[in-house]
């Protein structure tokens, strides 16, 4: 059966809607900003800097670092492994999706965003982070 | 056997209930009592707790020492946590058990000590969880 005329102008509404929600990470001016501000801190620490990677942030987020605070040895430990469900804290306290495709108001509030990486990166790896690790989060947490 | 009578059986319930509540508040405090930025920053992680939950110098010392917070790093900047310990000084208890944890007061484990299964604390995940049987204690109201 095909599908009446009068309903394609909705289907095409529809399929821009699904397209539009999933880039949302694109049309964001102050979550750009804290990025071109990482990007910038990133090549000065490293000419070689060449862009942020989902892939590398993929990594970081998922991977069982060493050197952090034994009950947070990942940034999935809390955030669960998939970033666009509900993580919780270790005392059971919900929280919001990092991915910005579930919560697009992630990583535009430049003070919050330095805030939860200078005490997460402590907790889970036992250092700062660098603004290329940063950056390589954030863009994995705009791809998903 | 010699049974009890009931006035004893009173006294013995009297007993039991007294001394399962937080100290009462030192300064004169609203029965409802909350800060926004404590709300925020606090309530982040856990549920922020009512300052009469521990005596004053408790406060004093978490509030020093956010970089190792209970196994994580809560640090704030300077500003945001001078107000959060203006707060807990202001309304924290006068006298208490000099511990940091909530679950080490005198209170607090004699109010849980009886009739809470292993199992509940296992689906609560924590006793710092207390959001998950105190359903008001979110709003300043800690019954």
């Amino acid at each position: 059966m095909r599908p009446s005329a009068r309903m394609l102008p909705l289907a095409a509404l529809a399929v821009g809607l699904v397209l539009t929600a999933a880039t949302p990470g694109r049309a964001e001016p102050a979550r750009d900003a804290i990025l071109a501000d990482l990007a910038a801190q990133a090549k000065a620490a490293d000419a070689g800097f060449a862009g942020f990677s989902a892939e590398r942030g993929r990594a970081l987020f998922a991977t069982r670092h060493a050197g952090g605070k034994p009950k947070t040895p990942s940034c999935a430990t809390c955030h669960t492994k998939d970033p666009r469900a509900r993580g919780k804290t270790r005392v059971g306290k919900v929280i919001e999706p990092m991915a910005v495709s579930a919560n697009p108001s992630r990583f535009t509030d430049a003070r919050k965003v330095a805030k939860w990486f200078r005490r997460n990166c402590r907790s889970v790896l036992g250092r700062v982070c660098s603004a290329r690790e940063k950056g390589d989060f954030i863009t994995f947490m705009m791809s998903r | 056997m010699r049974s009890l009578s009931p006035l004893f059986l009173v006294f013995l319930v009297v007993l039991g209930v007294a001394g399962t509540r937080p100290p009462a508040a030192s300064a004169a405090q609203p029965r409802i009592l909350a800060d926004p930025v404590a709300n925020d920053e606090c309530g982040a992680c856990h549920m922020p707790y009512p300052p009469r939950f521990l005596p004053k110098s408790s406060w004093k010392r978490i509030m020093a020492n956010l970089e190792n917070h209970f196994g994580g790093d809560a640090s704030l900047d300077p500003e945001t946590r001078d107000h959060i310990a203006a707060f807990y000084a202001r309304y924290g208890a006068e006298r208490g058990d000099d511990v940091l944890r909530i679950t080490e007061t005198w209170w607090w484990r004699r109010a849980h000590r009886y009739e809470i299964p292993t199992s509940v604390w296992t689906r609560v995940g924590s006793p710092a969880n207390c959001l998950a049987c105190h359903r008001a204690s979110g709003r300043g109201n800690d019954d």
